[in-house]
């Protein structure tokens, strides 16, 4: 066979593959064209060769992509182009004459594939993916006989054996790029972003800082970097408030926390503590996140506040693992009283703050109190909004009612304290997607959200998050984009790569040495003698062993067995019915001769004469044929 | 040995590009396209060097080379694998090469590559290295093996008057001379290798098909006449040249049945009529002036 016919149908079996993978997706007017252009092409390659100019079929495949490309909306982004490679592919496969032509239809294969993948958003074009790669393996091999060997010709068997190499070389890859994948070198700083941080004179990446500026949480919000993923079991959505830092000095437009350091980051965890391995990405911050409130951290060194932050020594450059150990439920409970700065308010501050909060001085009861600046603080009097922000607290309580989550946290904490109740604004990550396949919460910057904690005397601090319940936060905006999804689904990846090279620590291997310790030492020790029950079982699974065993050799046997001589043996048995026995020497039809009887001798020269056929003259014993001798036998 | 071809240095390019925007998006899906286009390309190497490496490759020299006539060389694929073919492999005799596309698990491929010998004497060794593109033509893999060994080329064979009868060719270049002896084709003595100047109806066909290399029928045919060539007149003339009309008379008289003997300087061998004998006397006048 020739070795262009070969590669040809492999092509047109590669094309056909990818049309079927996408069929449900295309333009009808796609569909036609490509079915005409592939009609042509196999009439041209198979049946009867034509020749095409290439400059016209250059000039519709540049027809071709404009009309896609003018048929994309933001809405309606992948079926137009999915259309156009469509019928670029049949394009080119009418074109197909150098090796590059079938390269670019490989390509072009391949991209129907990542269509149907950005399609359909399920792993379904897995499948497609992996007869294609077969498909596409083996006919680069067949190019390259062809190119080595142009019009050369190949016996059948060669390409069984093409096939067979291209299905190994796939197979193989598969596991090397696993290894590949795991040992590939990684950065926690990509070279790129680090090029432009270096434009941005040292802008870096977007984070917490020290303070918090009025509508700074939006910037960071722009960011869908990674912040942390915290490994532990699904929680309550209301739980899911990661605290990092507490800021309790307010100047008029920026918080920051006040330098208040206690060395006791350690509380007594309780059983009913939830539990969180987080795995942090570098973002240089010396803050560490948990779930609000944490009480305990382990393994870093860390300086430890009263008021439910930890920081370590020097920031994180590099990704870290560590654990935490949280209390959700509040208020909580601090040692000692709260601070007198935490009523301190800036001189600065306008006196129509003090004019609007003069009214709920006049609740006796603090949580009252609080409750009333929750309620004027929500809908529809103040409104949620991440652009437009007002200038200021007073522009943002007085005339723009529109904010983000640090304008309603302020002035939530700025009249609270003007209400005489000690209030500060934390700062962290609000919610987070669920990984159920690696049974942790990604964080993204997304997610930065700021809320305000009140101090209630005989309850404790109070979590409140006056930011609107139904605002749709970037978070949430971001959730509803497929790439998203996407995103979450292949952060899984991105988990255990971490989980598997970066959290190889000491620890890890000291137990691995250890459990190789163990088995050692059990090793040594004096075996003692088998019980009863297991010198019983092992003999039971040597004996069906064997079993087994000669089952298999007996039917391995049976069917090595020449099929000519259990017919003569079945035909001897036959004869001996009527008397006559049937020498070892004698031949088939020699015996059906010597028979006495006329009627039984017809039918066994019947017999033997079809047998002589079969085994002398055709020297074909299918299975077929030895049915038919058989119902001779049995008329005999 | 390893050389890229121009696809094999845009999978290259392509491959460090993907790598790149992988360690700089930090993204996995880019790092599995990565790693399987480097796990690709590392089974393609290794599948590349099996195949080499189960190409063994022997050569055959035919039994009298002469200067400026083809010599065929027959170059043996020998397909060490037992399942799996060997693909696409090229052998190259010094600037010559020959190519086979397939070799079937455990079984051999002939081809048979004309080498040129330009002048007579011991030729230094010729180098011999098998190629190939397989398995996706990125990587042209090399690897020497034995190579040709260094060869006695007779002198160059120059037509000249042969003393006993009219040199008669066809325009084919066969030697039609020893037609007109009767009775020659009856006693057939052996069969030998092909060599350059043998007459079509003198090859064996049967055998030459059994064994996929030319051969020829010897006949025995008695001696008849006896030549003596002599170095000596010729003096004063191209050396070479004389070494070439001289190798052309022996050749022709011991094809022709006649005992040839030689006087060179001042060695003299007496005439004979065997192919030993001749191949004796060529290698005298092969060698002269180099010893």
């Amino acid at each position: 066979m020739k070795t262009r016919t070969a590669l040809l149908s492999v092509t047109f079996l590669s094309a056909a593959l990818s049309y079927g993978a996408v069929f449900s997706f295309v333009h009808p007017g796609a569909h036609a064209t490509f079915l005409g252009l592939a009609v042509l092409a196999a009439t041209r390659h198979f049946v009867r060769p034509y020749l095409v100019s290439r400059h016209l079929l250059n000039a519709l495949a540049v027809a071709v992509m404009m009309l896609s490309l003018s048929r994309i909306r933001p809405d309606l982004l992948i079926e137009p182009l999915v259309d156009g490679v469509l019928v670029l592919l049949g394009i080119k496969l009418l074109e197909a004459r150098l090796g590059r032509d079938y390269l670019q239809i490989y390509l072009l294969c391949l991209f129907l594939l990542l269509g149907l993948g950005l399609l359909s958003l399920s792993v379904s074009f897995l499948f497609y993916l992996a007869p294609l790669a077969f498909l596409l393996t083996l006919s680069l091999l067949l190019l390259t006989m062809e190119g080595a060997d142009p019009k050369g010709q190949l016996p059948r068997r060669a390409f069984s054996q093409l096939a067979f190499m291209a299905g190994a070389m796939g197979g193989l890859t598969v596991p090397v790029a696993l290894i590949l994948f795991v040992i590939l070198p990684r950065t926690n700083f990509p070279l790129l972003n680090l090029l432009t941080a270096f434009g941005k004179a040292g802008a870096g990446r977007t984070g917490f800082s020290e303070s918090v500026r009025l509508g700074e949480v939006t910037v960071i919000q722009e960011d869908a970097a990674v912040v942390f993923r915290a490994q532990t079991a699904p929680l309550r959505e209301k739980d899911l408030y990661w605290r990092g830092l507490v800021l309790d000095r307010f100047d008029g437009t920026v918080w920051s926390p006040s330098r208040r350091v206690v060395f006791d980051p350690f509380g007594s965890v309780q059983p009913s503590d939830v539990h969180q391995i987080i795995f942090m990405e570098p973002f240089g911050m010396d803050v560490l996140f948990g779930l609000d409130r944490p009480v305990s951290i382990h393994p870093m060194p860390v300086r430890g506040t009263k008021n439910g932050t930890f920081r370590v020594l020097s920031p994180l450059f590099k990704k870290t693992r560590y654990e935490v150990w949280s209390r959700p439920p509040t208020p909580f409970l601090e040692e000692g009283p709260p601070d007198p700065d935490l009523l301190h308010l800036p001189p600065t501050l306008s006196p129509r703050l003090l004019e609007l909060a003069q009214p709920w001085t006049g609740i006796a009861s603090p949580a009252e109190r609080l409750r009333a600046i929750l309620e004027f603080l929500q809908p529809p009097r103040f409104h949620y909004a991440l652009e437009n922000l007002p200038s200021d607290l007073e522009d943002f309580l007085f005339r723009n009612r529109r904010g983000n989550c640090e304008y309603f946290a302020s002035a939530l904490a700025v009249l609270a304290r003007l209400s005489g109740i000690p209030a500060r604004l934390v700062g962290g990550y609000r919610g987070g997607y669920y990984n159920q396949a690696g049974g942790y919460y990604l964080v993204l910057q997304k997610h930065a959200h700021v809320w305000t904690e009140a101090y209630v005397e005989g309850t404790g601090w109070m979590r409140l998050d006056p930011t609107p319940p139904a605002a749709v936060t970037p978070a949430e905006l971001y959730a509803r984009s497929l790439l998203a999804r996407w995103r979450v689904l292949m952060d899984t990846l991105n988990y255990y790569w971490f989980r598997i090279v970066v959290d190889y620590d000491v620890e890890t291997q000291l137990a691995l040495l250890r459990r190789a310790h163990a088995l050692a030492s059990s090793l040594s020790q004096k075996p003692e003698g088998p019980s009863k029950q297991t010198v019983r079982t092992a003999v039971l699974i040597v004996m069906g062993a064997a079993v087994l065993m000669g089952l298999c050799l007996a039917v391995r046997h049976r069917a090595a067995r020449d099929p000519a001589r259990d017919l003569r043996a079945a035909y001897a048995r036959r004869l001996r019915r009527y008397g006559y026995e049937l020498k070892d020497w004698e031949g088939v039809e020699e015996s059906a001769g010597a028979l006495q009887d006329a009627a039984v001798r017809e039918r066994a020269l019947h017999f033997a004469r079809a047998f002589h056929e079969a085994v002398y003259r055709n020297q074909n014993l299918s299975p077929e044929v030895r049915r038919a001798l058989k119902d001779h036998l049995r008329r005999l | 040995m390893i050389r890229i071809t121009r696809a094999g240095w845009i999978y290259v390019a392509l491959t460090v590009a993907v790598g790149f925007a992988a360690v700089n998006t930090a993204n996995n899906l880019i790092y599995v396209i990565t790693s399987v286009l480097l796990g690709f390309m590392l089974i393609s190497g290794i599948a590349g060097k099996a195949n080499l490496e189960a190409a063994q490759v022997r050569l055959a020299l035919p039994d009298e080379i002469y200067a400026e006539s083809p010599a065929p060389v027959v170059v043996r694929v020998r397909n060490r694998r037992r399942f799996l073919p060997v693909f696409l492999i090229s052998v190259h005799v010094g600037p010559d090469a020959v190519f086979f596309p397939y070799v079937d698990g455990k079984s051999e491929s002939t081809q048979t590559i004309p080498i040129r010998f330009t002048q007579r004497g011991f030729s230094p060794s010729i180098p011999v290295w098998v190629a190939s593109i397989f398995p996706f033509g990125f990587f042209v893999r090399t690897r020497l093996v034995d190579p040709l060994p260094p060869v006695l080329v007779f002198p160059k064979l120059i037509p000249s008057p042969y003393p006993a009868a009219p040199l008669d060719r066809t325009t084919k270049g066969e030697d039609r001379s020893s037609e007109r002896h009767a009775g020659e084709d009856h006693d057939l003595r052996s069969i030998r290798e092909y060599q350059a100047g043998d007459p079509l109806k003198k090859i064996h066909w049967k055998s030459s098909a059994r064994t996929g290399r030319w051969l020829t029928k010897e006949f025995s045919v008695p001696a008849r006449d006896t030549v003596m060539v002599d170095l000596h007149p010729l003096r004063g003339q191209d050396v070479e040249k004389a070494l070439s009309c001289a190798a052309f008379v022996i050749n022709t008289a011991v094809r022709r049945g006649a005992a040839v003997g030689l006087r060179i300087g001042n060695r003299r061998y007496e005439p004979q009529a065997s192919l030993a004998h001749k191949r004796k006397l060529l290698t005298v006048l092969a060698l002269y002036g180099e010893d």
